[in-house]
């Protein structure tokens, strides 16, 4: 049997990762699924160069670098294509299947509406379920920016994700 | 949407995103041309190098071996806030400039072993409280032979320099920014950050006589290269931010002079992280920090909190379901201020809560919560491990309301809190 060389372990890595990491930069592109594989290919790509000199595993570093880097091709967002229209509130959301689908859109849209460090404090958090502090230091801020970020973050999001009351005519 | 829920959507949103088949080998393959890319690249960078020996950005310094101590040999300083020239109306005053560095070498409490290279001014200029110079150098720990990004700057005032503050710092501090206060009493400002826009500065949390509170911003004074501002009586609510205070923003670190020279080197400002409540909370479905998070976001959108305070607590958290239908959550908070507040949900459908203020925690009190209900609803009591009775008027009987926490009607004027079997403590409600 061959020894398993680090290459191998950066293979068994993307490939065992891949949908999960996937997941994340999905929402830290705000259900763009183009941008979030451009955005994963080019962290693990960036990521690859540097494992020598990342400490512990890999995924939390990955996943740091994601929100980053999401953050800094938001702000060049403006010099791109539009990528999708952000009308919330001419689409409310409709039953059934249909509706699930769009009700799902509506989430990864709202996020996009979101300045993109809250957006990224809210993926990191509520999504990739790491901790105040963990946040915080992927992040590069306090733990205080985390907190009123966070808050900041939910209330925008509530604001946009209010659903008018369909049963009234 | 509470927090629970978000996680919840955001799951639902990515349950049925998957990479392509394709897409594990496209990674690998563009990792590893990538790779190649940059080992020719560094290849010809050092060939260049080599060709063209005095171009390079990087700076090399000796280490200082004065006082007899080791000298560490070479250490790269590559960080170019070292080398970049002096910006600031006095930049080009070189009496001043050579004057602030002499100061800034005599005066700087740091061992000689540790300083690496010469003092560097990075910014000169004037302000109202006249000739200012930032003055850095770069340092390492003793016995230490390379360089780890540290460095010292400090603040010299004056025609003849005096170094007033100074702090530890990386480069990477300058992005955002620090604020230094010097001079009487403080109320100086000198804030050094890239940020493109006007550090804002906040001198308190204001609360207004609802019990509601904001903060006001002010831009600092661009000073090419530093912002000043001059804040009255700085206390621990000053805060000043890169960016929009009211959207996406930075806190720059604080550093005061009246802290120094007793800590002439001081670590950066971390909040200290909350601590673990000591009551058991009761919000079902949530865990505790699940739970304070969503309280302090909550009491921040109605505007009873800062959201930049460095504490927050949750000392006790009272459940009450009323007859009437109205299910209330009175919250014993504390935070940067010695005082505690009891604040009143009404909770409704969906984690909609409606916020009130209730009461101060008066120290001395057993009576920690008194709060007025909406809508005159009458008044929620609390007090731990007591017995509770109410009287509308001293000449009127008491009448039971119950163990530890009581809704009483709006005409209660006296609570009775019974202990064990202590004498009984009556408490004005109003």
């Amino acid at each position: 049997m061959a020894a398993i060389r680090p290459d191998d372990e950066f293979a068994q890595f993307v490939a065992r990762r891949s949908t999960a990491l996937l997941r994340t930069a999905y929402l830290l592109c705000a259900g763009d699924r183009g941008a979030a594989e451009d955005l994963l290919q080019d962290v693990l790509e960036r990521v690859y160069a540097r494992r020598g000199r990342v400490r512990g595993d890999l995924e939390p570093y990955v996943r740091a670098a994601m929100a980053n880097a999401s953050a800094n091709r938001w702000r060049a967002r403006s010099r791109r294509v539009t990528e999708a229209p952000l009308e919330l509130a001419d689409d409310p959301g409709v039953g059934g299947h249909e509706g699930t689908v769009l009700d799902r859109d509506r989430i990864a849209k709202a996020l996009g509406l979101l300045p993109a460090r809250v957006r990224a404090v809210l993926v990191l958090r509520f999504f990739d379920d790491l901790s105040e502090a963990d946040t915080a230091a992927a992040l590069g801020v306090s733990p205080g920016t985390v907190k009123s970020q966070t808050a900041r973050g939910v209330a925008r999001l509530r604001e946009l994700l209010v659903e008018p009351d369909l049963t009234r005519g | 949407m509470d927090t629970t829920e978000l996680a919840r959507a955001m799951r639902a949103a990515t349950a049925e995103i998957r990479p392509d088949p394709a897409f594990v080998p496209a990674v690998l393959r563009g990792a590893w041309r990538r790779r190649l890319r940059r080992r020719i690249a560094i290849t010809v960078a050092l060939t260049a190098v080599v060709a063209a020996t005095g171009t390079l950005t990087v700076t090399v310094l000796r280490v200082s071996a004065q006082d007899g101590q080791d000298n560490q040999g070479v250490a790269m300083v590559t960080d170019p806030v070292y080398v970049t020239p002096a910006r600031g109306q006095l930049a080009s005053d070189e009496t001043f400039t050579e004057a602030a560095t002499a100061a800034f070498s005599n005066q700087l409490p740091v061992p000689a072993s540790s300083r690496l290279g010469q003092p560097h001014v990075y910014w000169a200029g004037a302000t109202d409280a006249g000739k200012i110079a930032v003055v850095m150098q770069p340092v390492h720990q003793a016995g230490e032979a390379g360089w780890r990004g540290e460095g010292v700057v400090g603040v010299l005032t004056g025609s003849q320099p005096k170094l007033v503050v100074a702090t530890r710092f990386t480069a990477a501090d300058l992005v955002t920014g620090l604020m230094f206060l010097y001079g009487p009493g403080d109320k100086t400002a000198l804030a050094l950050s890239q940020s493109p826009t006007a550090p804002m500065v906040s001198p308190n949390w204001i609360v207004a006589d609802d019990n509601r509170g904001r903060r006001y911003w002010d831009p600092m004074v661009d000073g090419d290269g530093a912002w000043w501002t001059r804040v009255p009586d700085p206390t621990a609510g000053l805060r000043v931010v890169a960016g929009d205070p009211n959207s996406t923003y930075q806190e720059l670190r604080v550093v005061r002079a009246a802290k120094w020279p007793a800590d002439p080197v001081q670590a950066p400002v971390t909040p200290e992280p909350d601590p673990t409540p000591p009551v058991a909370l009761t919000f079902p479905g949530t865990d505790q920090a699940q739970l304070e998070g969503d309280i302090r976001s909550q009491l921040t959108d109605a505007g009873f909190l800062d959201p930049l305070a460095r504490s927050f607590r949750v000392e006790c958290v009272v459940d009450a379901d009323l007859p009437t239908g109205l299910k209330v959550t009175a919250v014993e908070i504390s935070g940067d201020s010695p005082d505690h507040n009891v604040y009143l949900a009404v909770r409704g459908d969906g984690g909609n809560n409606t916020w009130t203020y209730g009461n101060p925690v008066t120290p001395g009190s057993h009576l920690l919560v008194r709060a007025r209900l909406p809508e005159d609803a009458g008044w929620l009591l609390a007090a731990r491990n007591t017995h509770l009775r109410y009287r509308t008027d001293p000449d009127q009987p008491w009448q039971d309301a119950g163990d530890e926490v009581a809704w009483v009607p709006a005409a209660a004027t006296q609570a009775e809190l019974t202990t064990d079997n202590r004498e009984p403590v009556v408490e004005n409600i109003t």
